[in-house]
């Protein structure tokens, strides 16, 4: 685990940062760190709820693939990279997103 | 009018016949070629109603399509688990979808909850979620919690699983039944495996060209099952396509299938006193001069190579035999050498009911489909599929994707379609005034050709047969 390479992903406007590992999505990143993200689908891309806005990074995101595509597109919102669904975005450097309704998950 | 033959059904055009001409192939002719059979159906009209009916294209529906096994998409368009094709016929939607690297699954494509379509197109998804609630399925169709579940008490999840179509594989393609209660795809084919014997699971996909026709689905499906049309739509082809002596294989116990062998590479009956063998080599290469030489599929003369000639006492079915060997052994790394010529110049088509048409034969194959477009008797959807074999037999390239092209592009403007571009386009250009025609008879029937249209007749009578079960 420690020789793992990960990224930090800022999100906004909650201030969280996330140690992503490569080849992980941010949404799995969130949950494994503790965090609630918001969600229906937990993950596989059908729900869109996830989606964040990309502020800073966008070069360093993954390339949209046909079911984001199809998320974004139902979210009508533009395919050009700054519209994106947490549980399908990769990052290979620091990124800022604005995403509302991260917060560290309550311990029961 | 007619002598006693003739109606009987067993009246053949004079000259050669298809079997004369395997008789003089340079190779032995596998006994799935060498078969011959017509029983004839009978020679009454077939009515008109079919074809212009919307209350029929209904009945059609309910009768036919929600009861037969129909094509419905290839394997390898969904190699991954959770990869899916939507497949639509009528106003039904399936999503084909493999669930397991070793199945596949066809669920009716429509939310349980308010009734939206669950898929609009193919792709890969770990489960179906409806755009429009949420409600979601997992791949095997069983229903997954639903949001405020609180509000649904009323709902079981085990009531609420996506009801299912059957589904059957065959040499790569996906097959569905909607009918819980069909035979099996084993049993529906009857023999046709026996004389399909080309080897569609080792081939793939490399074009896929789709056009909505403004004609009744039957109209052109009817089309393209008999060469009796070619001395007036393709009077181009009679130097070296042998139309009126083709073989027609029909069965009356084999509803499901038929089958015809086209000699390409000798003359039409029409002309044969008029042309010479040198004749139908020319003619031949000629039409063949825009063939897409990518498709490895036919012969191209090189820019400064000579036409060959046909030695004296030879003939230019031997000749054109020999040249597509040379050249397919030089572009595929298969072995043509113990090909017959049959395999390599005709054309050999069938017609599994209702919608699977493939060709045979040792190059590419040429499949057609042809589909109602929704409940309108008065259009269709008309596909054209190359399977090719790959260049390296373990690099086989991802299936081309279909392209849907619009009703005014002519297919002649497809380059990879070649020589069929355009040939095509000829057929189609009938398509729409048969239709406008079927209206505007005042005879109740058309009138079919005993042998040269016995397919029609088949796969009519098979249509009827559903019709009233």
């Amino acid at each position: 685990m420690d020789d793992e390479v990960t990224h930090r992903v800022a999100v906004r406007p909650s201030g969280v940062e996330l140690e992503v590992i490569d080849g992980e999505d941010l949404f799995t990143a969130a949950e494994r760190l503790g965090y609630r993200w918001p969600t229906v689908c937990g993950g596989q891309g059908t729900c869109r709820i996830c989606f964040v806005q990309v502020e800073e990074g966008t070069e360093n995101c993954s390339p949209v693939g046909p079911l984001e595509r199809e998320g974004i597109e139902a979210l009508r919102r533009p395919v050009d990279g700054l519209t994106r669904l947490a549980c399908r975005l990769r990052v290979e450097g620091p990124v800022t997103v604005t995403k509302r309704g991260v917060r560290r998950r309550v311990q029961e | 009018m007619m002598d006693e033959t003739s109606e009987l059904g067993t009246a053949r055009c004079p000259g050669p016949s298809v079997q004369d001409y395997l008789d003089q192939d340079s190779r032995p002719v596998p006994p799935a070629l060498r078969y011959e059979r017509n029983d004839h159906l009978g020679s009454e009209d077939i009515d008109t109603a079919r074809f212009t009916s919307r209350a029929w294209a209904e009945r059609e529906m309910r009768q036919v399509w929600r009861r037969v096994w129909q094509f419905a998409c290839l394997e390898s368009e969904i190699p991954e688990v959770g990869d899916h094709e939507v497949y639509e016929i009528g106003d039904d939607s399936l999503i084909v979808v493999r669930t397991a690297p070793d199945e596949i699954r066809a669920f009716v494509n429509v939310c349980l909850h308010r009734g939206r379509k669950l898929r609009t197109g193919g792709g890969n998804v770990s489960e179906f979620r409806c755009s429009f609630h949420g409600f979601a399925w997992n791949l095997d169709g069983t229903m997954r919690t639903p949001p405020c579940a609180w509000d649904f008490p009323h709902v079981s999840p085990e009531k609420f699983a996506l009801p299912e179509a059957q589904v059957a594989t065959w040499r790569g393609f996906v097959f569905i039944n909607m009918d819980p209660y069909a035979e099996s795809f084993d049993s529906y084919r009857g023999t046709f495996d026996d004389y399909y014997i080309w080897p569609l699971e080792n081939r793939y996909k490399s074009l896929h060209i789709g056009k909505v026709l403004p004609c009744n689905w039957k109209v052109a499906q009817d089309a393209f099952i008999e060469s009796f049309h070619v001395i007036a739509t393709h009077p181009q082809m009679l130097p070296w396509l042998a139309d009126a002596n083709s073989q027609y294989d029909v069965m009356a116990d084999q509803p499901n299938w038929n089958r015809m062998i086209n000699i390409q590479g000798a003359p039409s009956p029409h002309v044969a006193d008029s042309v010479t063998e040198q004749d139908v080599l020319e003619t031949f290469y000629d039409s063949r001069a825009f063939y897409a030489a990518a498709q490895g599929r036919d012969l191209v003369i090189r820019e400064g190579d000579e036409l060959p000639e046909v030695p004296a006492g030879g003939t230019a079915r031997q000749v054109l035999a020999e040249r597509m060997r040379e050249q397919l052994a030089a572009t595929a790394r298969q072995d043509f050498s113990k090909t017959p010529d049959t395999e390599l110049l005709d054309a050999i088509n069938y017609l599994l009911f209702p919608n699977f048409n493939p060709w045979g034969g040792a190059k590419s194959n040429i499949i057609y489909r042809f589909r109602p477009n929704g409940l309108d008797p008065d259009s269709c959807t008309a596909e054209i599929i190359f399977m090719s074999s790959p260049k390296q037999p373990d690099e086989i390239p991802p299936p081309a994707k279909i392209r849907w092209v619009p009703e005014d592009m002519l297919f002649a403007d497809i380059p990879e379609l070649g020589v069929l571009g355009p040939v095509f386009d000829q057929d189609c250009e009938n398509l729409p005034y048969v239709q406008q025609g079927l209206k505007a008879m005042r005879k109740p029937g058309i009138t079919l050709a005993n042998y040269q249209e016995s397919r029609i007749r088949h796969f009519n009578r098979t249509l009827d047969q559903w019709m009233t079960k």
